[in-house]
C-alpha cells in the first residue's frame, strides 16, 4: 500500500513538472500590443546645428508622500534658424547677425534612456504609484533644469562662437565674390 | 568565551555591516550621476519628422488564447475583479541634414555669363533626434482590485515602443525617403532664394 502511495506521489510530481516545463517553454504572453508607426508631421526648416548634447540626469520628485527616483538620458542640440538670419548687403560685404539659438532637449532614443529606479510611499501601507501626468510634470521640470545647466556650463557660448564661423564659411562659399562678416549680438545666448 | 569578547565581536559585525551599507549608498548615488557628452557638429538641418506609435495594455482574451500557458493566464485574468486597459503613445523625432564639414567653396561653381551658381551639397543624412519625455495617455481604465499601471511598467512599455519603432523605420524605407525628399526640396528652395537675393540663379544638386 505504501509503495502504491509513493508511486502515485511521484507520478503526480512528474506530471506537474512536465506541465511546468511545457508552460515555461511556450511563447511569452503578450498583454502589450503595439500599433504600426504613424507619421505625425514633416516640418521643413533651415537650421544650423553646431552642437550635439547627451546628458544623463536624475529625476527625483514627490507628490505628497509618494516618491519617484529615475534616471533619464537626454539628447539634444543647439541650433540656429538660418531663415531668421539678418543679412545687410553693403556692396561687396555682407553683414550678418547670428539669430537666437534654440536649445532642444529630448529623451534619448538610446536603449535604456529612461529607467525607474524606485517608487515608494512614506506611509507603509500607502501606494507608491505615480500617475502618468505626475511623472510627466517631474520629467519636464528635470529637463528644464538640464536646459538651464546647458547655459551655465557655457555650452551655448561655445555653440554660438562655433556657429559664427559656420555661418561665415557657408555664406562665403555659397555667395562667391562676397565678403561675409558675421556678428553675434548675444554671445552668451538668450535664456528661454 | 567571556561576555566582553561576545560584545566586541557583535560591535565589529555591526560596524562592518554599516560600512558595507555606506558603500552601497555611495554606489547608488553615483548610479544617477550627471554626465554630459558634448560633440561639436556642423550640420544644416533641413527637415524634421515626428512619428508616433501606440501601445495598448489589456487582459488576455480567453476566446483568443493560444496554447495552455496563454489559456491558463487568460483564465486567471478572467477571474480577476475589475478591468485593466490602457493605451499610451509618444512622438519620436527624426532629422534630415547635410554635413557641412564636407562642404567647401570647391562645391560651388559660378558661371558669370548667365549669373548662375551651381551648388553641390553633401548627401542628405537622417538620424533619430530624441523622443518626447512625456507620455500621452490615450486611454486609461483600471477598475476593481486591479493594479494601476505604474512608472516602471510605463518605462518598460516606452522601451518596447522605442525598439519596435527603430526596427520598423529601418525596415520600411518610406519614412526615410519622405524625410529625405522633403529635406532636398527645402535645401534647393533655401539656396535658390538666398542666391536670387543677390542676383544669381542657383542650381542645387546633392552628391
Amino acid at each position: 500500500m505504501k509503495t502504491i502511495y509513493r508511486i502515485a506521489i511521484l507520478a503526480v510530481m512528474a506530471v506537474a513538472f512536465a506541465v511546468g516545463v511545457w508552460i515555461w517553454m511556450s511563447p511569452k504572453l503578450e498583454r502589450v500590443k503595439l500599433s504600426a508607426a504613424r507619421i505625425e508631421n514633416v516640418r521643413q526648416m533651415v537650421q544650423l546645428s553646431s552642437m550635439r548634447i547627451y546628458e544623463e540626469i536624475p529625476v527625483k520628485g514627490n507628490v505628497g508622500k509618494r516618491h519617484i527616483v529615475a534616471r533619464l538620458t537626454l539628447e539634444g542640440s543647439i541650433d540656429f534658424d538660418l531663415e531668421k538670419l539678418h543679412i545687410e548687403d553693403a556692396g561687396d560685404t555682407l553683414k550678418v547677425t547670428l539669430p537666437p539659438e534654440t536649445v532642444s532637449l529630448r529623451e534619448s532614443t538610446r536603449p535604456g534612456s529612461y529607467t525607474v529606479i524606485d517608487t515608494w510611499n512614506d506611509n507603509f501601507f500607502g501606494s507608491g504609484n505615480i500617475s502618468t501626468q505626475e511623472e510627466n510634470r517631474m520629467k519636464a521640470l528635470a529637463i528644464e533644469n538640464a536646459r538651464k545647466g546647458i547655459y551655465s556650463k557655457g555650452l551655448v557660448r561655445r555653440a554660438r562662437s562655433e556657429a559664427v564661423e559656420s555661418v561665415r564659411s557657408l555664406l562665403s562659399a555659397s555667395l562667391p565674390g562676397k565678403t561675409v562678416i558675421v556678428t553675434d549680438p548675444t554671445p552668451e545666448g538668450r535664456r528661454q | 568565551m567571556r561576555l566582553r569578547d561576545i560584545i566586541i565581536i557583535l560591535v565589529a559585525i555591526i560596524t562592518g555591516t554599516a560600512c558595507v551599507s555606506c558603500g552601497r549608498e555611495k554606489e547608488d548615488d553615483t548610479a544617477i550621476r550627471i554626465a554630459t557628452e558634448v560633440k561639436s557638429v556642423d550640420r544644416l538641418v533641413l527637415a524634421q519628422m515626428s512619428v508616433s506609435k501606440i501601445a495598448t495594455i489589456s487582459d488576455l482574451d480567453l476566446t483568443k488564447a493560444n496554447g495552455l500557458r496563454e489559456s491558463a493566464q487568460a483564465l486567471i485574468d478572467a477571474l480577476k475583479i475589475g478591468d485593466r486597459k490602457a493605451a499610451f503613445s509618444y512622438n519620436t523625432y527624426m532629422r534630415a541634414y547635410v554635413d557641412l564639414t564636407s562642404f567647401s567653396a570647391e562645391d560651388v561653381k559660378v558661371d558669370n555669363s548667365d549669373s548662375t551658381v551651381n551648388i553641390t551639397l553633401p548627401p542628405i543624412q537622417t538620424e533619430f533626434s530624441g523622443r518626447d519625455a512625456q507620455m500621452r495617455v490615450e486611454h486609461y481604465r483600471v477598475t476593481g482590485f486591479r493594479s494601476q499601471v505604474g512608472a516602471e511598467e510605463r518605462a518598460e512599455i516606452k522601451e518596447r515602443i522605442n525598439a519596435a519603432l527603430k526596427k520598423e523605420v529601418e525596415s520600411d524605407k518610406t519614412f526615410q525617403s519622405i524625410l529625405t525628399e522633403s529635406a532636398e526640396l527645402q535645401g534647393r528652395r533655401y539656396f535658390e532664394n538666398l542666391c536670387s537675393r543677390f542676383g544669381y540663379k542657383a542650381n542645387v544638386t546633392f552628391r
